[in-house]
């Protein structure tokens, strides 16, 4: 990953992008590696569940992003793929398709009928 | 409602034990705590135990669904949550007791959220629902 994330300044895609990866990111890298690895193996199980599905879809669409600025510009690399991650996680946000496939169907009643905040929240979250 | 819960609960149960009997057979080829273990559809990977952990936390998931026992269905799906966490401290490194990945600390992960969430929804947690999943 470290390889990858070093495109973002060797290749430059969005000056700003390469600047927050050189004088934050590269700096504190283990920590970074940390925050990624939680994120997109959460992104993972969440959207195989249905659980949350429109907010995952939102990092999956921010994670998408923070990949093809790293990488867009690097030699081989096909931009499409990219935009095809981007445009597939919008589709899941549009859709909402856990409503549908997913525990967010099952479990949305529920959580409207729950006067909780966390449970407003995983609404709106769905 | 419930009955489409108690269904989705079992899927769930279900998905991991196919998941771990397949590791399971797979895994035959290699030692039983080997820190890399063997791909299962080139998705997550288990040693012996790893698969082995999967199974046993799976069955009891299906047992709490059979006896009625919220209880042993919800420690089944901490059972797993620990399994993740356990796995996302050792990926990569050695000793892996459980021969897996990031990807396996995904499914495990998945499996246990998704056992808690349908063990425990939210009407169950306020105690307003009276018809909330009956596993028997």
């Amino acid at each position: 990953m470290f390889k990858f994330v070093n495109f973002a300044v060797d290749h430059e895609v969005f000056a700003p992008y390469a600047w927050v990866v050189r004088e934050l990111v590269l700096p504190n890298f283990i920590l970074f590696g940390w925050v990624v690895l939680l994120t997109e193996a959460s992104l993972g199980a969440f959207l195989i569940l249905g659980l949350g599905t429109r907010f995952w879809a939102l990092v999956g669409v921010a994670q998408s992003v923070a990949i093809a600025m790293s990488v867009l510009n690097a030699p081989h690399e096909w931009s499409w793929s990219y935009y095809l991650m981007i445009g597939i996680h919008l589709a899941i946000f549009g859709s909402a398709s856990g409503r549908t496939f997913g525990l967010d169907g099952l479990l949305r009643s529920g959580w409207k009928r729950s006067g909780s905040r966390v449970a407003g929240l995983l609404v709106k979250a769905s | 409602m419930t009955s489409r819960l108690l269904r989705a609960r079992k899927f769930v149960a279900g998905v991991a034990l196919v998941s771990g009997i397949v590791g399971f057979v797979l895994a035959s080829g290699v030692s039983f705590t080997a820190s890399r273990g063997v791909l299962v559809g080139s998705l997550m990977s288990f040693n012996r135990l790893g698969a082995m952990v999967t199974i046993v936390l799976s069955l009891a998931a299906l047992a709490g669904c059979l006896s009625g026992s919220d209880l042993l269905a919800a420690a089944a799906g901490g059972g797993f949550l620990a399994a993740a966490l356990l796995q996302l401290v050792q990926a990569g490194s050695e000793p892996n007791f459980l021969g897996g990945r990031p990807s396996t600390f995904s499914f495990f992960l998945m499996i246990g959220i998704g056992l808690l969430a349908l063990t425990y929804p939210p009407d169950a947690l306020e105690g307003t629902d009276p018809k909330r999943p009956e596993c028997s």
